[in-house]
């Protein structure tokens, strides 16, 4: 079997100045550049920058990946300023919103210390999901505020607005400045389909086929009914995906996990 | 295909809007709000949304509808 993956240096080092470079970039590697306390912040956006200063680059992605993004900023305004609020000497908390959010925080402290150890033990990067909040406890947390009656969702409401809106707009708008969305249906992109209707069964096929997440099995039928030949990712789940199923395109990953999927790969 | 910004704007962009936090006005408006409306009643029971609809419509019978 080809191999088909390669690191950051490699690839640098392969392209031709003012090269047309077209990529499709993946979730966690969009993650990755979107949060600068992720393992792989420095990383990623130092590659991505190089690419852009040495090549004419496009950055393609789907709109599932866009979710992903801004599902993950969601989740890190909001954590940031619910654990922000008892700092606030102007705010005084109820003592049943003072207590969901302490309970939360240390479950979250928990899993944070849980994440950290393994990091260490395993050698491998922190998964800075482990620094927020979860969906549910979200919504835990959000059930306090709205309680007794109507008028007094006002709590939440406000929060969002101060904490979530705004930044939220804001990282729609320079996520869409940054990414074109690949899509057959686009005028414009007609040239870099070769097949105009997308079939979701093989995103399925895909997903069965290696037991990848379906977000991920979504993201590889898009880029394999396109002439793009680069995916951009940190995910070993993509890079052995796309050895089975995606052998033509080639997985771009940081150097140091090339190693590390080396010897699993080999199996293959 | 038209031509975005340099990637390193984009990214000073991004992390500028990470920094963000509330203004001194936003801090008093949500301690406002926060402080009276969400200490208000601590102990008392949730009001069932069948109770507020109920009441809703009890204010609302005999006048015109304002859909109307």
């Amino acid at each position: 079997m080809a191999v088909n993956r390669v690191g950051f240096r490699s690839f640098l080092n392969k392209i031709s100045d003012d090269e047309e470079l077209n990529i499709v970039i993946d979730s966690n590697a969009l993650i990755a550049s979107g949060d600068e306390l992720h393992s792989n912040y420095e990383e990623v956006t130092s590659f991505i920058n190089q690419l852009d200063k040495k090549t004419n680059l496009t950055l393609y992605t789907t709109v599932t990946t866009k979710a992903e993004y801004l599902d993950y900023q969601r989740r890190r305004f909001l954590t940031n300023g619910l654990l922000s609020l008892s700092s606030l000497s102007e705010i005084q908390l109820s003592s049943k919103v003072k207590a969901k959010l302490s309970s939360i925080k240390g479950r979250k402290n928990t899993r944070e210390k849980g994440e950290l150890s393994r990091s260490q033990k395993e050698d491998d990067d922190i998964d800075s999901n482990y620094f927020y909040f979860r969906d549910s406890e979200i919504k835990e947390i959000k059930k306090v505020f709205r309680a007794r009656d109507v008028q007094n969702e006002a709590g939440w409401l406000k929060i969002c607005d101060i904490f979530l809106s705004k930044k939220l707009l804001v990282e729609e708008a320079l996520i869409d400045e940054l990414c074109v969305y690949l899509s057959p249906h686009k005028e414009e992109q007609k040239n870099l389909f070769t097949n105009q209707s997308l079939d979701w069964k093989n995103a399925t096929a895909i997903s069965a086929k290696t037991g990848m997440g379906f977000s991920d099995s979504m993201i590889l039928n898009m880029v394999l009914a396109t002439k793009i030949d680069y995916i951009l990712t940190l995910d070993y789940d993509l890079v052995y995906a796309s050895a089975v199923s995606a052998p033509n395109k080639t997985v771009i990953i940081p150097d140091k996990r090339i190693k590390q999927f080396k010897q699993i790969l080999k199996r293959i | 295909m038209k031509k975005r910004r340099p990637y390193l704007e984009i990214l000073k962009d991004l992390e500028n809007n990470h920094k963000k936090v509330p203004t001194q006005k936003e801090i008093d408006e949500l301690a406002e709000i926060i402080n009276e409306k969400e200490n208000l009643d601590i102990n008392s029971e949730d009001i069932p949304i069948e109770k507020i609809a109920s009441q809703a419509n009890k204010e609302n019978s005999g006048s015109e509808s304002s859909w109307l």
